[in-house]
């Protein structure tokens, strides 16, 4: 973070065939410290990718934002160029190739919308690595001069990071335009993303609706600016906003109600690691986020929950994942709630998922509403009995107010795209889970647990609790994930394969293209990138009125293809420049 | 006309990110060190002919020990080798480090500049961190090093 970058990607490697249980648990904490050095705003948005290696299901695509395949032979590298639907092919370039690039696979995933990703520790770290790497991807950056790619540092230590230009320089040495490379870490990083949600969100032509809470009092020129700060990748209450963390960190010990801090600091040595493992069970609770204070994400990521999705999950799903999660309810709920008690400072609770029927009852009851924390619209029995707990436990410490919208993400729905629900039915039984499970990234993932240390002592170091969000929200929008949230954020987490991945939550989907839905997986391959090994830089704030563009048309293809005009239109200066007749040429530099 | 151009690079070093951050630090950076790093690498990096072509306007112009803000001087038509160079080194004698671009400016006084914001902000971070454990002579060296970057030339 202290080098610029506004987005971590946390990497799950996943090998070999994947199994249900394989979920996704995505350890979040929160930067203690943050040095606000070049970027004036960072967010931190927690997104996974997977390494797979043979189509197995599509039900674990869900469960993150972000899939990635890395080939491991030509046949794969093949299929993965032309059939599978990820959204990003991870080529290890810093060893010798087990097959060949050629250039119509690469040119026919580039006409998919697929993106390649090149990692570059292997420059930084040792001399044979930097060998390998450079002579492998110096064609694939040849062949897609650009587009499409993006890069990614596979950093297995905070010293193998480097800043965003930093980065976009070294690829430079590669023959890769200065512009463009900047482009790939940064705006590619963002369209990636944006396509990714909008395959999972979105089936074809769908529109997101959000609803403003008509309890909230809010004039018409700050609606709007909230609508200006909202950024439809980020995950909600997990951006930290730069004002708002200095501020937090400014008075560190103290919690006073007139500070709306977003504090990160919940002691995870009290928090029972299983406590963390909700699986669906939670929302967020959005205890700093105050409408009157709002200029952060957290309100509009409210707001969004409350926008239509295409699927209905709750509508299809299979009750038993609820059940099950239900159970695992009350000693979550406890945990938590003790654990509130005792910090004072977390803000973000877990919430009892609304049930089932309960859910669905409330789709047509809830529409419009934005309730209170304290009504219970769609909640079940126990949600309400937490929320009150909450209630009561975070009325001293801090101005916590927990969202309405927050509370009963399900209900908060407004579902437009009823009719696209048959293509739900296939994954009914996981639809539900994924309903629950949403883990939002209340905390960020910092680059390495030891970076935290250093950046702070006063602030002790916190995991941050990640909490499945009910709330879907924007942001990821990945309503169908489900993230575990295990106390123990660090990088060892990851490298445990076949850990125990919180529940997938799948979500029937959308594609913004016309494609199949079932996003193939290949089982990962091997772990890469432990830490949160992907940092993209993003720097620009999405301007809204593109944002809902962007939404409304999921088509990837459209958006392709202004991709492809700009090329065109980036080339053409330069077609004259290289033309060796004596034209006149334009001292361009 | 001036037939030499240069480009002075603003960078930030951070050394050993993986410690608690500490005010005793393992190194001190000072000119010499660092241009000898950053020498090594581009000879591994480029050659013997990439480090001939980037030593004749590489300089190390100003180093700032507490807040770690360096500005190097080289040539136009080298700058980018040796941005990558820099990027590229892993260690500073035994000590682990990487850099961060800051900015990249044609002419020293906006580097002189922003390298003075920077260390203002990197110090006042410095201090934050350091709370009472702050050196009596933090201030005082920083004052020198304000100086210096004020005596650069031009």
């Amino acid at each position: 973070m202290e080098l610029g970058y506004t987005g971590v990607a946390y990497n799950r490697t996943l090998k070999g065939v994947m199994s249900e249980s394989d979920r996704c648990s995505t350890p979040l904490f929160p930067l203690s410290k943050l040095t606000p050095s070049s970027s004036a705003f960072y967010a931190a948005v927690k997104f996974h990718r997977e390494r797979l290696n043979v189509a197995v299901s599509s039900s674990f695509c869900q469960s993150y934002d972000i899939v990635a395949v890395r080939p491991m032979n030509q046949s794969a590298f093949d299929q993965t160029c032309q059939v599978s639907e990820v959204d990003m092919i991870a080529i290890d370039f810093s060893e010798k190739l087990p097959f060949r690039l050629k250039q119509p696979m690469v040119k026919a995933a580039l006409e998919r919308g697929v993106y390649f990703e090149i990692t570059y520790s292997g420059l930084i770290s040792d001399a044979q690595s930097r060998r390998q790497l450079i002579s492998n991807c110096k064609l694939l950056v040849d062949w897609t001069r650009g587009k499409n790619l993006i890069f990614c540092s596979a950093a297995s230590s905070a010293t193998e990071l480097r800043g965003p230009q930093d980065v976009a320089n070294l690829f430079s040495l590669l023959g890769l335009p200065m512009e463009r490379a900047k482009a790939a870490i940064s705006k590619n990083c963002r369209s990636l993303l944006a396509n990714a949600l909008r395959k999972k969100q979105f089936y074809k032509e769908a529109i997101k609706v959000e609803e403003i809470p008509s309890g909230r009092h809010v004039t018409a020129q700050s609606a709007f600016d909230e609508w200006l700060k909202w950024d439809p990748i980020s995950s909600g209450e997990g951006d930290l906003l730069l004002d708002d963390m200095e501020k937090s960190f400014a008075v560190t010990n103290t919690l006073t109600k007139t500070v709306r801090t977003v504090n990160f600091t919940s002691n995870m040595n009290g928090l029972p690691v299983h406590g963390l493992q909700i699986k669906d069970l939670i929302s967020v609770d959005k205890a700093a986020f105050e409408p009157p204070d709002t200029d952060d994400f957290v309100p509009d990521a409210m707001e969004i929950e409350e926008a239509a999705s295409v699927e209905n999950p709750e509508e299809e799903g299979g009750v038993n994942p609820l059940h099950e999660e239900q159970s695992d309810l009350p000693e979550n709920q406890g945990s938590l709630s003790t654990l509130c008690k005792e910090q004072g400072e977390i803000l973000y609770c877990l919430k009892a998922p609304s049930s089932d029927d309960s859910a669905m009852s409330s789709l047509p009851t809830y529409k419009g509403i934005y309730a209170n924390s304290e009504e219970p619209v769609s909640i079940s029995s126990k949600k309400l009995n937490y929320l009150d707990n909450l209630g009561a436990n975070h009325v001293a410490p801090a101005p916590s107010q927990i969202y309405g919208g927050n509370a009963l993400p399900d209900g908060g729905r407004v579902h437009i795209t009823k009719i696209e629900t048959p293509i739900t039915n296939d994954h009914a039984s996981k639809e539900l889970s994924n309903l629950l499970n949403k883990s939002r990234s209340s905390a960020f993932e910092l680059v390495d647990s030891t970076v935290e240390n250093q950046c702070d002592e006063d602030v002790s170091a916190q995991e941050g609790v990640v909490l499945d969000n009910i709330s879907d929200k924007i942001d990821t929008g990945n309503k169908q994930r489900s993230f575990l949230a295990s106390s123990d954020a660090s990088s060892q987490d990851v490298y445990v394969e076949g850990e125990q991945y919180s529940e997938m939550t799948h979500g029937s989907v959308n594609l913004g293209d016309v494609l199949p839905i079932e996003g193939f997986l290949y089982p990962a391959t091997d772990f890469n990138g432990p830490v949160p090994d992907d940092v993209k830089g993003k720097r620009k704030e999405i301007d809204i009125v593109t944002n809902y563009q962007g939404l409304g048309k999921p088509r990837a293809g459209t958006e392709r293809k202004r991709q492809n005009s700009h090329h065109q239109h980036f080339l053409s200066p330069f077609k004259r420049l290289l033309n060796p007749r004596s034209f006149k040429r334009k001292s361009r530099k | 006309m001036v037939g030499f151009k240069n480009r002075y690079l603003l960078m930030e070093v951070f050394v050993d990110p993986n410690k608690d951050f500490s005010l005793d630090e393992p190194i001190i950076i000072t000119q010499f060190n660092l241009s000898k790093a950053i020498k090594d690498s581009i000879l591994t990096n480029f050659g013997e002919c990439g480090l001939a072509s980037s030593t004749n306007s590489f300089q190390v112009k100003y180093v700032n020990p507490i807040t770690k803000i360096c500005i190097f001087r080289t040539s136009r038509e080298e700058y980018q080798k040796v941005w990558a160079a820099i990027t590229m080194v892993r260690s500073i004698g035994n000590c682990p480090w990487f850099s961060t671009f800051l900015t990249l400016v044609e002419v020293s006084r906006p580097a002189k500049k922003a390298a003075l914001k920077c260390d203002e902000s990197k110090f006042e971070q410095y201090k934050l961190l350091a709370g009472e454990r702050l050196p009596a002579d933090a201030h005082q060296r920083m004052q020198n090093c304000v100086e210096k970057v004020k005596a650069l030339e031009h």
